[in-house]
C-alpha cells in the first residue's frame, strides 16, 4: 500500500525536477541562443566591412552564466511545472514565457542591429525573424491550450 | 491531438526559419562584399551660378541574389540627393545625380558622404552609411601644352600656352603671367566649349621673361574675378 502523502511528495519532487530542467532549457533558449543569434548576425553584417569586424564581440566558446536570470528562469519554470495540467498553470506558464520572450527580444535589440566604426554605419533589420518567432510562440501557446481543452483540465492543479 | 500538432508545427516553423535566416545572412555578407562603386563626372558646365555636372555612380555587383529597393543617398555640402529605389542584379548599375557646387570647387576635391538602403533578396532590410570622403577632383581646364616662347620684336617675346577645357565654360576670364604674385601680362579668355583647345597668348618684355614664375587663370563671376588655377613654371 502506497502512502498518499509520500506519493504526493514524489509527484511534487518530480514536478520541481522537471521545472528545473525546463528552467535550464528556457534559459538556454531565451537567454543564450538570442545572445548568440545577435552576435552571429552582427558578425555576418560586419564581415561586409572588415574594419567593423574587429570591433564586434565574438561569442565565447562557452556561454557565461548569469545567476539572477538563471534563478528567475528556474523559479518561474518550477512554478509552471507545479501548476501544470491546470488552467492556472497555463496562465502562469504563458505569462512567464511572455516575460522570457520579451527579455529575449530585448536582448536582440528588438530586431535591429547597428554597427558604427569611424563614420561607417551599418543597420540591419531582422525583425522578420522576431515576427516568425512570435508566430511560433503563439502556435505553441495555442497548442498548450488545446492540450488542456482535450484533457478537460480543471482551473486548479491536483498534485 | 490538435494541441500536439500545433506544438510540433511551432517547433518546425522556428527551426526552418532560423536555418533559412542564418543561411541568408551568410549569403548576404558574401554578396555585399562584391558591391563596388566608382565615381565619374559628366556634362560639366560652368556659369555664374556655379559648376553644374552629372555625378555618375557606377555600382558593380556580383552577388548571387538581387538587392531589392536599392536606393542611394548622396550628401554634398549639406545638400542631400536621393535616387529612386531600383533592383540591383548581377552586373552594373549607373545612378546619375545632377549636382551643382560653387565656383570655389574648381580644381579642388569634391567631398561627399554616400549611403544606401536596400533589402537583401527582398527579405532583409539594411542600410549602410559611409563617412564623407573625397570622391574626385573637379577640373574644368587642363594644360594641353607647355609654354612656348617666340621672339616677337626686339623688345618683346610672344608667350603662348594651350589649354583644353573639360567643361562648357560660359564665363569669360583672364589668364595672367605673374612674377612673385605680381602681374606681368594678362590676356582675355572668352567663354569656352568643352574639348575645344584654346591658345592663350601674351606679349611680354624680353627682360621680364626670366622673372615669370606662374600662370594664373581667373574666371569673371558675378561677384568678381575668381582664381581657379595657378600653375607654377619651372625654367630650364
Amino acid at each position: 500500500m502506497i502512502d498518499l502523502g509520500s506519493r504526493r511528495l514524489k509527484n511534487i519532487i518530480k514536478k520541481v525536477a522537471l521545472g528545473i530542467v525546463y528552467g535550464l532549457i528556457n534559459y538556454a533558449v531565451y537567454f543564450i541562443v538570442p545572445d548568440y543569434v545577435y552576435r552571429f548576425i552582427s558578425y555576418a553584417v560586419a564581415s561586409t566591412y572588415p574594419e567593423i569586424a574587429s570591433i564586434i564581440e565574438m561569442p565565447h566558446p562557452y556561454p557565461s552564466i548569469e545567476i539572477v536570470p538563471l534563478i528567475l528562469f528556474i523559479v518561474l519554470s518550477c512554478l509552471s511545472s507545479l501548476l501544470s495540467g491546470s488552467w492556472l498553470g497555463y496562465i502562469v506558464g504563458v505569462s512567464s514565457s511572455a516575460v522570457f520572450m520579451f527579455y529575449a527580444i530585448s536582448l536582440m535589440n528588438f530586431g535591429k542591429i547597428s554597427a558604427d566604426y569611424q563614420g561607417i554605419s551599418i543597420t540591419v533589420d531582422f525583425s522578420m525573424l522576431i515576427v516568425i518567432w512570435f508566430c511560433s510562440y503563439i502556435l505553441d501557446i495555442l497548442g498548450r491550450a488545446f492540450d488542456l481543452i482535450e484533457s478537460s483540465a480543471s482551473f486548479f492543479p491536483t498534485l | 491531438m490538435i494541441g500536439l500538432t500545433l506544438k510540433k508545427f511551432s517547433g518546425v516553423l522556428l527551426l526552418i526559419s532560423l536555418t533559412a535566416f542564418f543561411l541568408l545572412l551568410y549569403f548576404m555578407a558574401n554578396d555585399l562584399s562584391t558591391l563596388n562603386v566608382t565615381f565619374k563626372v559628366e556634362d560639366l558646365q560652368v556659369d555664374g551660378d556655379g559648376v553644374h555636372f552629372h555625378l555618375e555612380l557606377e555600382f558593380s555587383y556580383d552577388g548571387s541574389r538581387d538587392i531589392k529597393d536599392f536606393q542611394v543617398k548622396l550628401m554634398i555640402n549639406d545638400e542631400e540627393f536621393q535616387s529612386q529605389a531600383v533592383d540591383l542584379g548581377k552586373g552594373t548599375l549607373i545612378i546619375v545625380f545632377p549636382c551643382s557646387v560653387d565656383l570655389d570647387y574648381i580644381g579642388k576635391n569634391l567631398t561627399a558622404s554616400i549611403g544606401f538602403s536596400a533589402s537583401y533578396a527582398g527579405l532583409i532590410p539594411l542600410s549602410v552609411n559611409l563617412p564623407a570622403r573625397s570622391l574626385l577632383r573637379i577640373d574644368v581646364l587642363t594644360p594641353a601644352t607647355s609654354l612656348s616662347i617666340l621672339s616677337f620684336n626686339e623688345s618683346h617675346v610672344k608667350v603662348s600656352f594651350t589649354i583644353l577645357p573639360l567643361a562648357d565654360i560660359k564665363l569669360s576670364g583672364i589668364a595672367v603671367l605673374s612674377s612673385k604674385n605680381v602681374e606681368v601680362a594678362r590676356t582675355r579668355i572668352p567663354p569656352l566649349q568643352r574639348r575645344h583647345a584654346f591658345i592663350l597668348t601674351w606679349y611680354v618684355k624680353s627682360e621680364d621673361l626670366e622673372k615669370i614664375d606662374s600662370v594664373e587663370i581667373y574666371l569673371l563671376a558675378p561677384s568678381g574675378y575668381i582664381k581657379i588655377y595657378c600653375w607654377r613654371l619651372i625654367h630650364d
